[in-house]
């Protein structure tokens, strides 16, 4: 058991090694500096507003961030795999003696770091945001009258309720060779429930908020985000829904069968 | 000192298919110990899906691989730490350097990076550790793939197409690399290539496949001692199908490259096939004689077992 954790360990370090040098390191840092800087440039183009409320900051870079967040989340894992194909490694790293559910494992996991590390950078980045925020316009109260525990909670609400798709593109991005592919279907599916929701709602088949949310949450690549259709009432941050913990259970799912099939798969 | 012959891979009926098309059937491939063994073939013969078996890429429907005198099925590990191994092209990440390339599988393997100077050195990259591997030449990727493969000090090299790419004075580094691995640290070396000229320089023993049948194994010297009396002789036909249509059922004889590979058996066959081809009205371009040893055993091998 102690050989296995520590070839795990090896493994999660090679797959850090070797993502820290390209465009997914970038990524990791691109997409919570993109998102806290749309939210700052809102806020500060709202500066004269007369009501200061904070709980509207940590709403706005909750829901934005969740937003983005699927999208980074299909293209950084979709990358992140692509190397082994472009490198032609899987058939080196499947020929040394590492168990091959370790590979995949290990693999997973390091690119699991950068996605926790983007969620740190979220929160670093916010911080920062609200200074400047605070400085511009001490007025907005952001220093003395700020919910830090709503902010944690919210963006951990995200990273939670992405269960699935970590899984799922992972699988995805690990059997289809072509790097389009993956990030194809992955963005298909953030974006389809918006488009049929558009459709639908045009077409006036959609006259209620709760058919409206139906659609969004029981998908889970943009179940991430549908806090933020949630408009028409202010609902509490609740990390662990009936969701979440279905979409967890499904995540777990998808990466047995995706070890499974990656032990049995034939390196062509 | 006599080395021993005992066998350090061996399969047992080893077949595989690729969906419905059969690529290795029935292989009895046996690589003794400490020899430099050449497995030859043509183009989508079996050799990379036989190397991707030995090396567990693949998961085979029938028969059984033994490596070490283990079964690959049960000792994996056990197999797979004891070989170093290079695959079809250099699999290497192009965006690190040759330096980090070598750790990443360093890591892997729980091995200390205390040798990597030395293997670069040994294979002429000292030079270039901290340049990215996209602007390496074919010939210095190779080459770092097989410093990626010695990493482990293995007892068993399997190098599929380690030539491939190199140019001439790359490939008499590769020969001598290779030569001086095998006799210093009695690794064995299975490899493939398409330059029989190098195989009949550097292997000891020699195994050829064919339409994933293995067509001959056994040493370089009773190869090249069995095609003795035997000569090919290669026609440039004005109409390949016609002339083959003369010649089939007379002769084994295989197509290559526009040109037809005639496998006869003395000077009087060669001038009737010539004749034969011009009274029916064969126009030829060109007719010559394969006189490489190894060449003109590997043809006549793959012709007599076509016409079979």
């Amino acid at each position: 058991m102690k050989a296995y954790l520590q070839s795990f360990q090896r493994v999660v370090k090679s797959e850090v090694l070797k993502l820290r040098s390209t465009f997914v390191f970038w990524l990791t840092l691109i997409y919570p500096l993109g998102t806290v800087f749309l939210v700052t440039l809102i806020w500060i183009g709202n500066r004269h507003a007369k009501v200061v409320d904070t709980d509207q900051y940590i709403s706005n870079l909750g829901n934005s961030s969740s937003f983005f967040l699927t999208f980074f989340i299909v293209l950084l894992i979709s990358l992140a795999c692509n190397i082994e194909f472009k490198s032609s490694m899987f058939k080196h790293l499947l020929a040394l003696p590492v168990p091959r559910p370790i590979i995949y494992l290990g693999k997973f996991t390091g690119i699991m770091l950068f996605i926790g590390l983007a969620m740190i950078l979220t929160l670093v980045f916010a911080y920062i945001s609200l200074l400047i925020c605070g400085f511009i316009n001490p007025k907005l109260g952001m220093g003395t009258n700020f919910n830090h525990a709503a902010l944690v909670m919210n963006l951990l609400r995200s990273y939670t309720a992405a269960a699935a798709i970590y899984s799922i593109q992972f699988w995805l991005s690990m059997k289809l060779k072509n790097l389009t592919l993956p990030v194809a279907i992955g963005s298909t599916l953030i974006i389809l429930p918006i488009a049929i929701l558009i459709i639908l709602g045009i077409a006036g088949l959609i006259n209620r908020n709760a058919d409206f949310l139906r659609i969004i949450t029981y998908n889970p690549y943009s179940y991430p985000y549908s806090p933020g259709f949630n408009f028409l009432k202010n609902t509490e941050i609740v990390i662990f829904t009936k969701n979440t913990i279905v979409f967890m259970m499904l995540s777990i799912a998808a990466l047995a069968l995706g070890t499974w099939e990656f032990n049995r798969r034939n390196v062509g | 000192m006599t080395k021993s012959r005992q066998n350090i891979i061996h399969t047992h009926a080893l077949s595989f298919s690729f969906g419905k098309r059969q690529v290795l059937r029935s292989i009895e491939l046996q690589v003794p110990e400490g020899c430099i063994f050449g497995f030859l073939g043509p183009n989508g013969a079996g050799k990379s899906t036989t190397i991707k078996a030995l090396l567990g890429l693949l998961q085979t429907e029938g028969g059984m691989i033994e490596v070490f005198g283990k079964d690959l099925n049960h000792h994996k590990m056990y197999i797979l730490e004891r070989i170093g191994a290079m695959v079809e092209s250099p699999s290497l990440y192009d965006h690190l350097d040759a330096t980090c390339n070598l750790e990443i599988t360093a890591r892997l393997r729980n091995l200390r990076f205390g040798r990597i100077p030395e293997l670069l050195d040994n294979v002429g990259l000292s030079g270039d550790t901290h340049r990215p591997v996209r602007q390496f030449s074919t010939g210095m990727k190779q080459r770092l793939s097989l410093a990626i493969a010695l990493l482990a000090e293995p007892e068993l090299l399997i190098l599929d197409e380690p030539i491939n790419g190199l140019d001439p004075n790359g490939i008499m580094e590769m020969r001598q690399l290779l030569t001086r691995i095998n006799q210093e640290h009695n690794c064995t070396i299975l490899l493939s290539s398409h330059i029989l000229t190098e195989i009949e320089k550097l292997c000891t023993d020699v195994a050829i496949i064919n339409s994933g049948s293995l067509v001959y194994q056994g040493t370089m010297q009773s190869l090249l001692s069995a095609a003795t009396g035997k000569e090919v002789i290669i026609i440039h036909p004005d109409n390949l199908e016609k002339a083959r249509s003369v010649i089939d059922g007379r002769f084994n004889a295989i197509e290559k490259d526009l040109k037809l590979l005639v496998t006869v058996n003395n000077n009087a066959e060669a001038a009737f096939i010539i004749r034969t081809l011009v009274e029916n009205g064969v126009d030829i371009y060109s007719a010559g004689r394969e006189t490489t040893g190894l060449e003109a055993s590997f043809l006549h091998l793959l012709t007599e077992n076509r016409q079979s």
